[in-house]
């Protein structure tokens, strides 16, 4: 608390080139702001932003001794740091510093100099008013375990896993099935290069396995994680345990989810006859025919033993359908040209693709569409409506074969096509675990049920919750280089962290008064981000301020009134707000 | 009825499953019913239940009494008392529900059957570790809330406006409807509270209007419909129509009703993507 009861308000008005000051008074501005209580000095300036702008703000602070500065300018998203980088560097805390949009509020939004010159005088006022009630608010920080747990051992888990090691980080994984290596270790080959999965893979496992800073938990699950960025408490639980719960506890400091996908139960789509008719697969049990270790040695054989004479691939099944998964699965075209390449290669059989249009966007992509429709794949552009064993005499069709109807939308005509194999490029959904692990972790998923990331643009590998990334098919479908880009990039923001060993903490965070608290739970119920514990003894909510976002739900929650937020205090936004109403 | 509500109570002492009870009484001397804190088992026999106790005596259970505590509960009561206990004021396990058949109770004043009666369809307490009376003979309310509300929500906002202003006028923020009610169990009260000041104390239209939206948000979910704020208004104000008129809204949007399942009954804390949320484009309400 300050001794004196006086504030040294600077407020600065900035004309961002003609961007603000082409339709508001600016000066005007400042001459209405200087009248206000605690104003020591109101200037307006060319731009704020500039190295002279920020120059005068921190010579006014020593030679005026300004306790407070009001910027008004543009969005705080884009100048906030800056005023309050500057302000610090003089000497005063940075929550001292208040922004008034008065651009994108007030000069973009209208062309009325008049009513914009208002709006911003009462905006500035508001700022004003509010900045009178900041306080300094003490910036803590914390130290990072300085190790990384990985739930899911797929090809993205494994990726991370060895860039952490190599930085020289200890990292754990935990895989529930008892190998790692996830969906690509049902394949043989991989599009579009066909190598073999065994080339890609053994070597990294190999090298999972013989890394000392690595330690791999299979038919393991986390059960539990507890705490916040740079000291998580992660249980763990052994699926083999039989009940006898052996449970392990660990400590990171960051967690990289990669929980990956499984695929959409296709027997809830049953005009595709799969589950109900013979020799119609999905994507991955053809994956699994072709392994030499699979259930055919590798052949592409029929249930009878026989080998097909012709198959059909259906291309988006469940993905790109409202009834089922809206999204596109993105790997689905490219696995089908891979079927059709493995059947031209091991088979003489003919092969039909129906497909709604080839989505081959990736490096290598196209030229390999190209190669395996030259090489006589028979590609019909059109959704299959049905597959059907009931086959029509009178057109001839074989005894026992599967009857694939689809409108061949170029030829604009309904087809029937006789296979005696039918494989359905199924859609792809987020793992079994995930509503476990959301549950969890408390991070939320988007429409598609994946698990979101904090921006799609500008921050796809971290989630919302600090210390906690995602990368994988567990963020949405993709294919295997876009997976590991993903992993590498997750591992590095992870890296970022280890490597620093200190987080700083916000502090403008919620905090509970304990004598007003009475203890009804209401706040824990709300948060999205587990922040907030109990005291039994006292029978009072607590706020961990290293896992609260100050969202400020918790707040406006409380009926008794028990929690404030630091940096949006009662007393601040009653002040603001009184500011808004006033007649400028 | 009383005797065997005293019986029982007799019996909960003596097997010590209670150490106090909270009950009603008639007064020696005045001949008022009131509530009253019996202790042993030979202070069993002053207690009565009938139309004339209106009370609601969940708001008297304090978690430092000493407990268990039994506490004598009408319908009303005992979703009160159950609220009380989702919030977490105290443990299930510190009372004991001693829940009485209730046929209604009466406004003191004209000896009729008070409103909150007439539309009451619970008059069993979900608490009950006891029963005394018979379940069935409790009746059937003769109107629904509906009726209570009906015309207010029939209003245009402006004709709204004005009929809460004019309702909420006589007030003169003596603050007895927040003190008679179960779930005004705040340590500090918003009104109370002047740094910075939410509601301003003295009487006036806006002042007015402020404590009674911010008092009626604040029971949104949460109020029972037992009424004893507005019996406790020395100036006969119906403000607990607007806690009614929410109360209709979240039954119908949302199909609940305060108080009468077991267990965590916070409706505005949950959240479904399929909740009705017709102002945002969302599925209507109903
Ligand atoms: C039929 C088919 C063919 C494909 N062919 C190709 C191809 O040729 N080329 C290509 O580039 N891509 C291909 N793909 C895509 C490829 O499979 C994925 O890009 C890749 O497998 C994604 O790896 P991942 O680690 O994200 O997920 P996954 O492989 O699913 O790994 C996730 C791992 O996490 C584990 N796990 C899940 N939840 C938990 C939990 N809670 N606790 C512990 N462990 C957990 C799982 O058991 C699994 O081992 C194909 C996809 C399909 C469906
Ligand atoms: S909502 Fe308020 S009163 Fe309830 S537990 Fe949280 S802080 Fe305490
Ligand atoms: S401010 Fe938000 S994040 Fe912080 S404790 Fe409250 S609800 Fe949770
Ligand atoms: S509201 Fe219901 S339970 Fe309460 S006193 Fe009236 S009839 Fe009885
Ligand atoms: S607001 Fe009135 S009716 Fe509702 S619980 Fe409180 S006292 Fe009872
Ligand atoms: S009016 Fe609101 S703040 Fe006041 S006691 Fe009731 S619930 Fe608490
Ligand atoms: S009891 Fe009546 S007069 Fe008193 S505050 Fe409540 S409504 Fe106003």
């Amino acid at each position: 608390m300050s001794e004196k009861n006086s504030v040294a308000i600077g407020v600065y008005v900035c004309h961002c080139g003609t961007n603000i000051a082409g339709t508001v008074d600016v000066e005007a501005v400042a001459a209405a702001i200087r009248e206000e209580p605690g104003v020591v000095l109101a200037k307006d300036y060319k731009f704020m932003c500039s190295d002279p702008g920020q120059e005068m703000v921190k010579k006014d602070i020593e030679e005026y001794g300004l306790d407070r500065i009001v910027v008004s300018a543009c969005s705080p998203l884009m100048h906030e740091k800056t005023f309050r980088k500057a302000a610090s560097e003089a000497g005063l805390d940075p929550f001292l510093v208040q922004m008034a949009n008065i651009r994108e509020h007030c000069s973009w939004v209208t062309k009325d100099k008049e009513e914009a010159t208002q709006k911003s005088i009462v905006a500035v006022k508001a700022a004003v008013n509010r900045v009178r009630w900041a306080r300094p608010l003490p910036i803590n920080t914390a130290t990072v375990e300085p190790s990384t747990l990985i739930v899911g051992a797929g090809i993205a888990g494994i990726q991370a896993a060895l860039d952490i090691a190599d930085a020289g980080f200890k990292v754990y994984m935990v895989e529930k099935q008892d190998h790692i290596g996830g969906h690509i270790t049902m394949m043989d080959r991989v599009f579009p290069t066909m190598e073999r999965v065994n080339d890609l893979l053994n070597p990294k496992i190999n090298e999972i396995l013989n890394n000392d800073k690595i330690q791999v938990f299979t038919r393991h699950e986390a059960t539990e994680v507890t705490g916040s960025v740079g000291d998580f408490t992660v249980k763990i639980k052994d699926l083999d345990a039989n009940g006898a719960s052996v449970e392990n506890e660990l400590k990171v400091g960051t967690i990289i989810l990669a929980t990956g996908y499984d695929m959409y139960d296709l027997s809830q789509i049953e005009q595709f006859g799969y589950g109900r008719l013979d020799d119609v697969y999905t994507g991955i049990e053809f994956e699994q025919m072709t392994r030499q270790d699979g259930p055919t040695g590798g052949k592409i054989l029929k249930k009878n033993g026989e080998e097909p004479t012709s198959v059909a691939i259906l291309h988006c099944i469940g993905s790109r359908d409202e009834n089922h998964c809206e999204y596109c699965s993105r790997v689905c075209c490219m696995y089908s040209l891979k079927h059709a390449a493995i059947i031209k290669e091991r088979t003489s059989a003919a092969s039909y693709n129906f497909y709604i249009d080839i989505r081959a966007f990736g490096k290598g992509h196209e030229e390999f569409y190209r190669k395996v429709s030259s090489e006589g794949g028979r590609f019909i552009r059109g959704k299959v409506g049905q597959v059907t064993d009931l086959i029509d005499p009178e057109l001839d069709e074989p005894e026992g074969s599967l009857i694939v109807i689809a409108e061949d939308t170029n030829l604009q005509e309904m087809i029937r096509v006789p296979v005696d194999m039918v494989i359905l490029a199924g859609a792809m959904i987020p793992s079994e675990t995930a509503d476990r692990v959301q549950k969890m972790l408390r991070i939320s998923r988007s429409t598609d049920r994946f698990f979101q990331e904090r921006h799609p643009k500008l921050a796809p590998t971290e989630t919302a919750t600090d210390g906690i990334f995602l990368c994988g098919t567990a963020q949405g479908p993709k294919d295997i280089p876009d997976t590991i880009a993903q992993a590498s990039g997750a591992a590095s923001a992870a890296l970022r962290l280890l490597e620093q060993g200190v987080v700083e903490l916000d502090p403008s965070v919620a905090v509970v008064n304990a004598a007003m608290c009475t203890g009804c739970k209401m706040c824990i119920e709300v948060c999205a981000y587990n922040a907030i514990g109990f005291n039994e003894r006292w029978n009072i909510a607590e706020i961990n301020s290293n896992l609260c976002k100050g969202c400020g739900t918790c707040a406006a929650t409380c009926r008794a009134n028990a929690i404030e937020s630091q940096h949006f205090t009662d007393k601040q936004i009653v002040f603001e707000l009184m500011g808004l109403l006033s007649d400028g | 009825m009383n005797q065997a509500l005293r019986d029982e109570v007799r019996k909960l002492f003596e097997t010590e499953k209670v150490k106090s009870v909270l009950g009603y009484r008639q007064h020696p001397l005045t001949g008022e019913v009131t509530p009253v804190i019996i202790k042993s088992a030979d202070e069993a026999d002053q207690l009565i239940f009938d139309k004339r106790c209106v009370y609601n005596l969940s708001r008297a259970v304090l978690a430092d009494m000493d407990g268990p505590v039994g506490v004598v509960l009408k319908g009303c009561d005992g979703r009160a008392l159950n609220m009380r206990i989702t919030e977490n004021d105290f443990p299930r396990e510190h009372v004991v529900g001693i829940a009485v058949a209730c046929q209604g109770v009466v406004d003191t004043a004209t000896d009729d059957l008070s409103e909150r009666c007439q539309r009451c369809h619970m008059r069993m307490s979900p608490i009950a570790d006891v029963t005394i009376g018979d379940e069935s003979a409790v009746g059937k309310p003769t109107k629904t809330r509906a009726e209570f509300v009906d015309e207010i929500r029939a209003m245009n906002p402006k004709q709204r406006a004005t009929f809460w202003k004019d309702t909420f006028a006589p007030c003169t923020h003596c603050y007895a409807c927040r003190q008679a009610c179960p779930l005004c169990n705040c340590k500090v009260c918003i009104t109370d509270k002047n740094n910075p000041q939410w509601i301003e104390t003295s009487p006036k239209p806006s002042s007015n209007m402020m404590w009674h939206l911010i008092r009626a948000f604040h029971h949104a979910g949460r109020c029972v419909d037992c009424g004893e704020c507005e019996r406790a208004c020395p100036e006969g104000i119906k403000m607990h129509l607007l806690d009614l008129c929410i109360a209709e809204d979240v039954e119908e949007m949302f199909g609940f009703v305060t108080g009468v399942e077991d267990g965590a009954q916070w409706q505005f804390l949950l959240y479904d993507p399929n909740d009705p949320d017709s102002w945002l484009g969302g599925p209507e309400r109903g």
